[in-house]
Parts: structure tokens; C-alpha cells; sequence
């Protein structure tokens, strides 16, 4: 390769196609710490469904499918931005990522007062743990185990991704060019997998024996 | 541009009827229907969003991957963990029961 060309068709090709290839890799890995939150979920579904499904009707659907729609539009924003900015509308794809951060801070908000109401419901998991209604207690509580645990583990990587948008929105204005959108590109994909994770969430726990 | 509001508007619409299904009561659909719903969701953003459609062959291979591996991870813990009896702790007085799930009183 001519060192006087660095930015010939095919580097570029190569270059976006190496951070794709990690970036999936790493989704991979990602995959395998999610996996597990699952797995614990459909055991519990499995030994105890009537407790899991008493316990499932306990949360906030509204604020569930409500907080879904969020983040499947801030997943719009994302892939919005990344057109934009691909076609040099570097402006415009810097205002998509404002809507995406906030977008993403009103998941975090929703979430955050779900959890208000939770505690005052006496359905975190502990001593004074209480649902109204349900005969296995202690299977409930179970549940209520895996959803604080999914859902503060799921919050924890929207935060990561909420900074990585911010980061990705300052090197828009700052150097525009290749790659920042490469580095777009893949904070995306990360953006795009942690929609995914809530997509299998949303009625794991939300959904659940919610007909009557 | 055009292809990805058609892709939020089919993801809104999914949510709609995942939301207003989960509240019809239809037995074993209901989770069927929670489960493929969920899975045609994770389709579209795969596709679009995260331009799997237009990808090369390497990169679904490895989102396959990852996930042909989590399968067999929950195959093989779930043959373990679904036969074997759950042995209780002195001190855990809150295990569950399951006899207690499945008792008239739970129903």
C-alpha cells in the first residue's frame, strides 16, 4: 500500500469493516453477560409460574411500554444520526444525537421513578419484602430479585451509552471526518444491542401473566 | 431515511400489539405471542438499524454465533438445573417451594 494514499477507497473500506467486526465481537461478549439474567428468569418462570406471573402483574405496565417506546425511538435516532452524518449533514446528525441523549435520560427517569414506586411497594427484595396478593412470597421475591437486577444491569449500559452518544456528538462538531463516523457507527451498534436486550425484557417482565 | 421511519413505525406497531395481547387472556399464546413478537422486534433493528441486512457474510456469522452459543449454554445448565431437587440450606428459611406454587390456593 502506497504510503503517500492512506486514504484510498479500499483503507477506508478496511478500516470501517475492522470496527464492525469488533464491535460485533464485543456484542458477542456481551451477549454471554446478558445470557445468564435470562436463564435465571425462565428457571424461576419454569419452578414457580404462578408466583412469577403474580409477581410480573406487580410491576408498572404503562410505564413499561411507555419506557419501550422510548428507547425503540431513540434506536430511530440513532440510525438517523448515522445516516445523516454519513451524508455530511454533520449539523443535523449532532441535533439527532441531542434527541437520542434525552431520549435516553427519560428511560433512566421513568425507570428511576418505577423504582420510587417499587420501594414504596414494598417489592424489593429483603425482609419487608411484600406482594399483595400473591400465596409464594418467596417466589415472588425471586422474581423481583431478576428484575432489579436485569433492569439496573440494563440502566447501567443505557448510562454507558448515553455518554458514549455525548462523546460521539462533541467529535462531530470538533473533527468531522471518517473517523468519527466510524466511532458513530460502532457506539450505535452498542446503542442498537441494549434496545434489543429491553426488546426481550419489556415482556419477560412486564407482560407476563398479565392476562387474568 | 424513508426505510427507517417505516422500520419505527412497524417497531411501534409490534409494541402495540405485544402490549394490548399480554392483556387478552389467550393461555399459551399469550407467551407464544410475547416470545415471536419480541423476536420479529429484534429482527427489524438487527436489519435495519444495525444494517445487518446490508452486512458481509463474516459479520452475521458472528452475531450467530454468540448466539447459537448462549443456546447451547441454556440447553445444557437447563438439563442440569430442571432435574435436579433443590436442596434447602438450614438457615434458608425463604426458599421457595415449589408445592406451594402449584397448591389450589395459588391458582
Amino acid at each position: 500500500m502506497d504510503a503517500a494514499t492512506p486514504d484510498s477507497a479500499q483503507d477506508i473500506g478496511r478500516q470501517a469493516a475492522r470496527t464492525r467486526l469488533g464491535m460485533w465481537a464485543f456484542l458477542g461478549s456481551e451477549v454471554m453477560f446478558f445470557g445468564p439474567v435470562f436463564f435465571a428468569y425462565l428457571y424461576g418462570r419454569f419452578m414457580w409460574p404462578q408466583a412469577f406471573e403474580a409477581a410480573s402483574r406487580g410491576t408498572d405496565l404503562l410505564c413499561g411500554a411507555v419506557n419501550t417506546a422510548v428507547l425503540l425511538t431513540s434506536s430511530l435516532g440513532v440510525a438517523v444520526a448515522h445516516l445523516l452524518a454519513d451524508r455530511g449533514a454533520y449539523g443535523r446528525a449532532r441535533r439527532a444525537l441531542d434527541a437520542v441523549v434525552l431520549l435516553g435520560l427519560a428511560f433512566l427517569a421513568i425507570k428511576g421513578y418505577e423504582y420510587v414506586q417499587d420501594w414504596r411497594e414494598q417489592l424489593v427484595p429483603g425482609p419487608h419484602f411484600h406482594l399483595q396478593g400473591a400465596v409464594n412470597q418467596a417466589g415472588a421475591q425471586l422474581f423481583y430479585f431478576v428484575y432489579f437486577f436485569a433492569t439496573a444491569l440494563h440502566a447501567l449500559h443505557l448510562t454507558a451509552g448515553i455518554a458514549l452518544m455525548l462523546h460521539c456528538r462533541r467529535a462531530l462538531r470538533r473533527r468531522p471526518g471518517r473517523p468519527t463516523l466510524r466511532r458513530l457507527e460502532a457506539a450505535g451498534l452498542y446503542w442498537h444491542f441494549v434496545d434489543i436486550v429491553w426488546i426481550f425484557l419489556f415482556p419477560a417482565l412486564y407482560l407476563a401473566g398479565r392476562a387474568l | 431515511m424513508k426505510r427507517l421511519i417505516e422500520v419505527w413505525l412497524g417497531l411501534m406497531l409490534l409494541l402495540a400489539i405485544s402490549t394490548f395481547s399480554a392483556l387478552l387472556p389467550l393461555g399459551i399464546l399469550n407467551t407464544i405471542l410475547n416470545v415471536a413478537i419480541a423476536v420479529a422486534k429484534s429482527l427489524l433493528v438487527l436489519m435495519y438499524f444495525m444494517q445487518l441486512r446490508r452486512s458481509i457474510a463474516l459479520l452475521r456469522l458472528v452475531a450467530m454465533v454468540s448466539l447459537l452459543t448462549l443456546t447451547l449454554f441454556f440447553v445444557l445448565a437447563g438439563a442440569d438445573f430442571i432435574t435436579r431437587t433443590i436442596e434447602r440450606a438450614p438457615w434458608q428459611a425463604a426458599q421457595p417451594s415449589v408445592a406451594e406454587d402449584y397448591s389450589p390456593a395459588a391458582r
